[in-house]
């Protein structure tokens, strides 16, 4: 394999699974080529390991695929992951609470007015919230883990940003302030203002 | 109660650096930034694992532990002690997300939970996930892939209509996967992901997913046997010798699954 000294990152035209690879590279500071697309082209499924986008090429054209795969990546080579083995496994930990709110997400019929939907809404997404609000006071320094931004900080934002915007009903967040405050810290960090204010404008 | 100050002595620290990019300031690309060294395990620690008495999601831990040859108390909580015994809110302050499994490190001077949280530290804490960035990557993404399928599986062995939605699951689930699954093997030249002989963590994942699938019965179980590299990786593993060790002994519990699933059912 070889590579063109850049990074690349190949995915759908929207956020979805790929944003977290393209918000971590700008918090990085690392320049990378952002290839979108409307469906899946040919070479890439035929030379992906599953198949499957978000897939980052590195410099040395190294090809890693699974958006938490490519974040923890990220994190270990540019600095964003724990300072210790103990703070990469509460970042770990963190992006795994968030993993099974995306997955209870995820599995929601898209009938706004589908009982399961509603619960999630009212009663299922305003409990784990509070389990991040509790970790957040627990660390009083307004990340996830430790008193630096993390892979844990940016996972939670742009989980966050697609669950909690997406919806008209789903106003839950004022009820968490910590939680709240740290979205918007993240949004507002310099690289990552200046990658939102530049990105194509997308759904989801 | 995460007390990481009380460990910050048996690490360093190489994120302290000066210079903001691990990548610039190492000549192999920032690979050795991964691990914070000595490694975890170096110095013996006193592990406790809690969990529900079935394999669920803490037998690749239990696997993990076992293949590295660290000695480890499994706590079994039952089902009724954790729903409706009080136990679940008592442990309330171990775990944020209020779920098991449950990793205690020294009596709680540190405390983990998320399966899958658990797997890295103790695969990074013992280079089972190979110890470099890159290396750990590969394991990541093919234990992503894994995970994947397993989170099929177990919405299919507790879903009601488990009867009607199994031939799908072996026929077109899980030929799928396996179809990736074994690509990435074949691609690799090696038995393991990373090596011929040093297995990793991912391969460790494998290997009970196969063992948890082979469960479903003949028509899984004749899926599985068309896939040579997936098989290689999951006898190869069976027979380790510590892994065949833990296998045969009372430490590896029989049911797969909570009581109200469809397959490997607990039983009382």
């Amino acid at each position: 394999m070889s590579g063109d000294g850049k990074y690349h990152v190949h995915y759908f035209a929207g956020r979805g699974l790929g944003e977290i690879a393209r918000i971590a590279l700008s918090e990085a500071g690392v320049e990378f080529e952002d290839h979108r697309f409307e469906s899946l082209p040919a070479d890439l499924k035929a030379t992906t390991k599953f198949g499957q986008v978000p897939l980052l090429v590195t410099p040395a054209g190294d090809r890693i695929n699974q958006s938490t795969a490519i974040l923890r990546f990220i994190g270990a080579t540019h600095g964003l992951s724990g300072k210790t083995a103990l703070e990469n496994a509460e970042i770990d930990q963190v992006i795994e609470g968030v993993n099974d709110i995306r997955a209870k997400y995820r599995a929601l019929p898209a009938d706004a007015a589908n009982e399961e939907r509603i619960k999630f809404f009212s009663t299922v997404l305003p409990q784990w919230l509070g389990y991040f609000e509790a970790i957040l006071k627990k660390t009083g320094s307004g990340f996830y883990v430790g008193s630096n931004v993390t892979i844990a900080d940016l996972y939670v934002y742009v989980s966050f940003d697609s669950v909690i915007n997406k919806t008209a009903d789903a106003q839950p967040i004022d009820a968490f302030p910590l939680v709240k405050a740290h979205l918007e810290a993240i949004a507002a960090r310099p690289r990552i203002a200046a990658w939102i204010a530049k990105r194509p404008v997308s759904q989801w | 109660m995460f007390a990481a100050q009380a460990f910050a002595s048996l690490f360093s620290s190489p994120a302290k650096t000066s210079s903001p990019s691990l990548a610039s300031d190492h000549p192999t690309g920032g690979q050795a930034a991964h691990h914070a060294k000595p490694l975890f395990f170096t110095t013996p620690h006193h592990l406790k694992l809690t969990y529900f008495p079935i394999r669920g999601l803490a037998e690749d831990i239990r696997l993990i532990l076992e293949e590295s040859g660290i000695a480890y108390e499994s706590e079994n909580i039952s089902f009724h002690d954790w729903h409706e015994g009080g136990i679940k809110q008592q442990r309330a302050a171990d775990n944020p997300f209020g779920q098991m499994p449950i990793l205690y490190v020294n009596k709680g001077e540190f405390i983990l939970s998320q399966s899958k949280a658990i797997i890295r530290f103790i695969a990074r804490s013992t280079g089972l996930d190979g110890g470099d960035a890159y290396s750990a990557a590969r394991c990541d993404q093919l234990a992503e892939g894994i995970a994947d399928l397993r989170r099929q599986y177990a919405t299919l062995a507790y879903d009601k209509e488990f009867a009607a939605k199994v031939g799908d699951f072996i026929n077109k689930t899980l030929v799928n996967s396996f179809t990736t699954i074994e690509r990435v093997y074949d691609q690799n030249k090696t038995r393991y992901l990373l090596s011929q002989d040093r297995v990793s963590y991912a391969d460790i994942m494998l290997f009970e997913l196969v063992d948890q699938i082979l469960a479903l019965g003949q028509d899984a179980r004749s899926v599985v046997a068309k896939f040579d590299r997936i098989g290689e990786v999951y006898k190869s593993i069976a027979a380790r010798p510590r892994i065949a060790a833990y296998l045969a002994s009372s430490r590896r519990v029989v049911a797969i699954n909570g009581a109200s699933a469809s397959v490997g059912a607990f039983k009382a």
